[in-house]
C-alpha cells in the first residue's frame, strides 16, 4: 500500500513538473491542494514543481523503508506483549537462548506465602535497616572525616618525625664533636700534670734558690754592717786628721810670723849696723843680712808648709766627704740587703704556695680524669641512643608514610561505604514500600528481584 | 857726713828700697828710724788733713804722721796686708812714716854721677826731690831727698 502510495505520489510529481499548469482540483493531497489558489506562472510553477516532486519521492522513499524495518520489531513486540498477557516472562537460559516461561507457576505460591509472613518483619526490618543504614551512613561520613583529619595529623607527625630526625643527627654530630672535645681534655690534662709537675720542681728549686740568696743577702747585710762601722771609725780617724793639720797649719803660721818679725827685725838691724858704721857695724850688717835671709828663707818654709798644710786639709775634706758617701752608700746597701732578705722571705713564701697550687693541680688532673671518663661515658651512651633515636624515627617516619596511605585508602573506603549505605538506606525505603505493597498484590515479585541484586552490588562495593 | 858722696860717680850708698807700681824708689838710710809692720799699730784718723794722709801713730812716745806712698804718687790705694809696713824717717827734729805695700829692703848700692845727668838732660826733669840715683842690678833706684820732700809736704798740708 505503502509503495502504491509512493508511486501515486510520484507520478503526480512528474506530471507538476511537466505541465506547470495549475494544480489539479482533483489531487486529494491537502499540501497540493493548498496551492489550488495559488497562480503560479509557468517557468516557477515548472520549479516548484520539481522540487516539490523530489521531496514527495524522498519521503515516501524513507517512509516506505522505515516501514520495511520496524515491521518485524513490531511483530515481536507483539508476541511479548502476548506472552506477557499469558503471565510468561522471558529469561535467558545458560546457553543464551531467550525463554519463555511462566514465573507464577515456579515463584507464586511460595513467594505469596513467605511475603505474606515475613512481611511485617520486612517492613520492621526495613525501617531498622533504614535507620541503621542512616547512622552507618553518618559514621561512616565521620570516619570519612577523621580519617581525613588522622591522615593530615599523619602527615604532619610524619614531617616533625623527619625533622625530629634531622635533629636527631644534628646532634649525633655535635655529640661526637663533644667527644672530639673530651679526648682533646684528656690530652690537656695530661700536659696540665706535666706542667703541675714541672711547676712543682720549678718552685722546690726556686725556694732553694730563695733560702741560698736569702742566706747569702744576710751575710752581706752583716758584712756590709760592719764595714759600716769601719767607715764610721775612718770617718772619726780623718775627722781628728783634720785637727792635726789645723794644729799643723796653726804651727806653719807661727813659723810664717816668726820669720816675717825676724825678717823686720834683721832689717833694723842692718839699718843699725849701717848707722853705728866702723868695721863692727859692717860685720853686723853682713850677720843681721844673713839672719834675714835665714828669715825670709824661714817664711817662704813656713808658706810652704802652710800651703801643703792646705792641701793635706782639702784632700782630708774630700776624703771626708767621699767617707760620707761612702757610709750612706753602705747604709742603702744593708739596707737593700736586708729588704732583700725580707723578698727572699716572702719569694720562699711565695714559692711554697706555688709548691701547693702544682699539687693541687697535679691533684686535679685526676679529677678532671674521673669527670674526664664520666663525661666521655655518658657521651658514648648518648651517642648510642642518637643513633638508636635516628633508627627509630626513620622506622616511624615509613610508618607515617604507611599510616598516610591507609588513612587514605580508609578514607576512600569511607567514601565508598557512605555512598553504598546512602544506597541502602533508599533501596530499604523503597523495599519497605513494596512490602507493604506485597501484602496488598502480587506485583512486588519484580521489585523484590531487583532489591535483592542491590544487596549485591553493596557487597561488591564494600568487596571493592 | 855721707852726704859728701851724694850724686859722686863710683860712690856706695846704704839705700832702703821700696817699689811703687813697678818703680823702685830709695830713702838713705841714715834717715831710717825703724821699719815696723803697719798692723803693728793703731792708727789714728785725723780730721780735715791731705788725702794721702792716712793718720797718725803714737811709736815709743813720738808721734809719727802717715803718708801713703802710692796716694802721694797720684795713685788709689790698695788693701793692706801683713807685708804693709811704714818706714820712719827722721830729719832733724821732723818725724814722718811712709806706708808701702811691701817690706822694704836695705842695700849698699853705687850710685850714678848726678851732675852730668843734671846738665845733660836733667833740666827738662824736676829733680828737686832726687838725691841720687843708683844701680841694682837690672834697674835703677831714685834715691828721695828726704828734705826737700818734707819741705814739700809741709806746703801741701797747708795749702790742702
Amino acid at each position: 500500500m505503502c509503495v502504491l502510495l509512493f508511486a501515486a505520489v510520484s507520478m503526480t510529481g512528474l506530471m507538476r513538473m511537466r505541465s506547470g499548469t495549475r494544480i489539479m482540483q482533483k489531487t486529494s493531497d491537502p499540501m497540493v491542494r493548498s496551492f489550488r489558489t495559488q497562480e503560479v506562472d509557468r517557468t516557477g510553477g515548472r520549479f516548484l514543481g520539481i522540487i516539490f516532486g523530489l521531496t514527495v519521492v524522498v519521503l515516501g522513499g524513507g517512509v516506505a523503508l522505515f516501514v520495511l524495518k520496524t515491521r518485524p520489531l513490531i511483530k515481536d513486540l507483539s508476541q511479548a506483549e502476548d506472552m506477557l498477557k499469558r503471565g510468561l516472562v522471558p529469561w535467558k537460559d545458560p546457553e543464551g537462548a531467550e525463554r519463555w516461561t511462566s514465573r507464577q507457576d515456579e515463584f507464586s505460591c511460595l513467594m505469596n506465602l513467605d511475603i505474606m509472613m515475613g512481611s511485617n518483619r520486612s517492613v520492621v526490618w526495613g525501617e531498622d535497616m533504614m535507620e541503621g543504614a542512616r547512622k552507618a551512613s553518618q559514621q561512616t561520613q565521620s570516619l570519612a572525616a577523621s580519617a581525613e583529619e588522622v591522615r593530615m595529623a599523619s602527615e604532619h607527625m610524619g614531617s616533625l618525625i623527619q625533622e625530629c630526625g634531622a635533629h636527631v643527627k644534628e646532634h649525633a654530630e655535635i655529640v661526637s664533636e663533644a667527644l672530639k672535645g673530651i679526648h682533646q681534655l684528656e690530652q690537656f690534662g695530661g700536659r696540665l700534670q706535666q706542667v703541675g709537675e714541672t711547676a712543682r720542681k720549678e718552685a722546690e728549686h726556686q725556694h732553694v734558690l730563695a733560702d741560698r740568696s736569702k742566706d747569702e743577702l744576710r751575710l752581706a747585710s752583716q758584712a756590709l754592717e760592719d764595714t759600716r762601722e769601719r767607715m764610721a771609725s775612718i770617718e772619726t780617724l780623718v775627722k781628728s786628721l783634720e785637727g792635726r793639720s789645723k794644729e799643723i797649719d796653726n804651727v806653719g803660721q807661727f813659723i810664717t810670723n816668726i820669720s816675717s818679725q825676724t825678717d823686720v827685725l834683721a832689717l833694723n838691724a842692718t839699718i843699725e849696723a849701717v848707722k853705728a858704721g866702723g868695721e863692727a857695724g859692717r860685720g853686723f850688717t853682713v850677720v843681721a843680712q844673713r839672719i834675714r835671709r835665714l828669715a825670709i828663707e824661714s817664711t817662704e818654709a813656713g808658706d810652704k808648709i802652710r800651703a801643703e798644710v792646705e792641701r793635706v786639709r782639702s784632700e782630708i775634706a774630700e776624703v771626708t766627704e767621699r767617707v760620707r758617701q761612702m757610709a750612706s752608700s753602705l747604709e742603702d746597701s744593708r739596707r737593700r740587703a736586708q729588704d732583700g732578705v725580707k723578698a727572699g722571705e716572702q719569694l720562699q713564701g711565695s714559692t711554697t704556695r706555688n709548691q701547693e697550687i702544682a699539687k693541687d693541680m697535679i691533684g686535679l688532673k685526676s679529677k678532671l680524669d674521673s669527670q674526664i671518663q664520666k663525661v666521655a661515658m655518658g657521651l658514648e651512651e648518648l651517642s648510642v641512643a642518637m643513633d638508636e633515636t635516628i633508627l627509630v624515627s626513620a622506622n616511624a617516619e615509613s610508618l607515617a608514610e604507611e599510616q598516610i596511605q591507609a588513612t587514605l585508602e580508609e578514607s576512600r573506603l569511607a567514601k565508598a561505604l557512605s555512598v553504598l549505605l546512602d544506597q541502602l538506606h533508599n533501596s530499604s525505603v523503597s523495599e519497605q514500600g513494596d512490602s507493604l505493597a506485597v501484602t496488598s498484590g502480587s506485583d512486588g515479585e519484580m521489585d523484590l528481584s531487583d532489591g535483592k541484586s542491590e544487596e549485591d552490588d553493596i557487597d561488591d562495593a564494600v568487596s571493592v | 857726713m855721707e852726704d859728701q858722696f851724694v850724686g859722686r860717680e863710683g860712690n856706695e850708698i846704704h839705700v832702703v828700697t821700696f817699689q811703687v807700681e813697678g818703680g823702685w824708689f830709695g830713702i838713705s838710710v841714715n834717715h831710717v828710724l825703724r821699719i815696723e809692720p803697719l798692723g803693728r799699730f793703731p792708727v789714728t784718723r785725723m780730721p780735715r788733713v791731705p788725702d794721702m794722709v792716712e793718720g797718725i801713730i803714737n811709736y815709743r812716745g813720738e808721734i809719727f804722721p802717715l803718708i801713703h806712698v802710692r796716694r802721694f804718687f797720684g795713685l788709689d790705694r790698695l788693701t793692706y796686708t801683713e807685708n804693709t809696713s811704714v818706714i820712719m824717717v827722721v830729719n832733724e827734729e821732723e818725724r814722718i812714716g811712709f806706708i808701702v805695700d811691701e817690706i822694704p829692703e836695705a842695700h849698699v848700692l853705687p850710685t850714678l854721677g848726678m851732675e852730668d845727668f843734671s846738665r845733660r838732660g836733667g833740666t827738662m826733669l824736676d829733680l828737686e826731690h832726687v838725691q841720687c840715683l843708683c844701680k841694682d842690678e837690672d834697674h835703677l833706684v831714685v834715691v828721695m831727698d828726704v828734705g826737700s820732700l818734707l819741705r814739700q809736704l809741709d806746703v801741701a798740708a797747708k795749702t790742702g
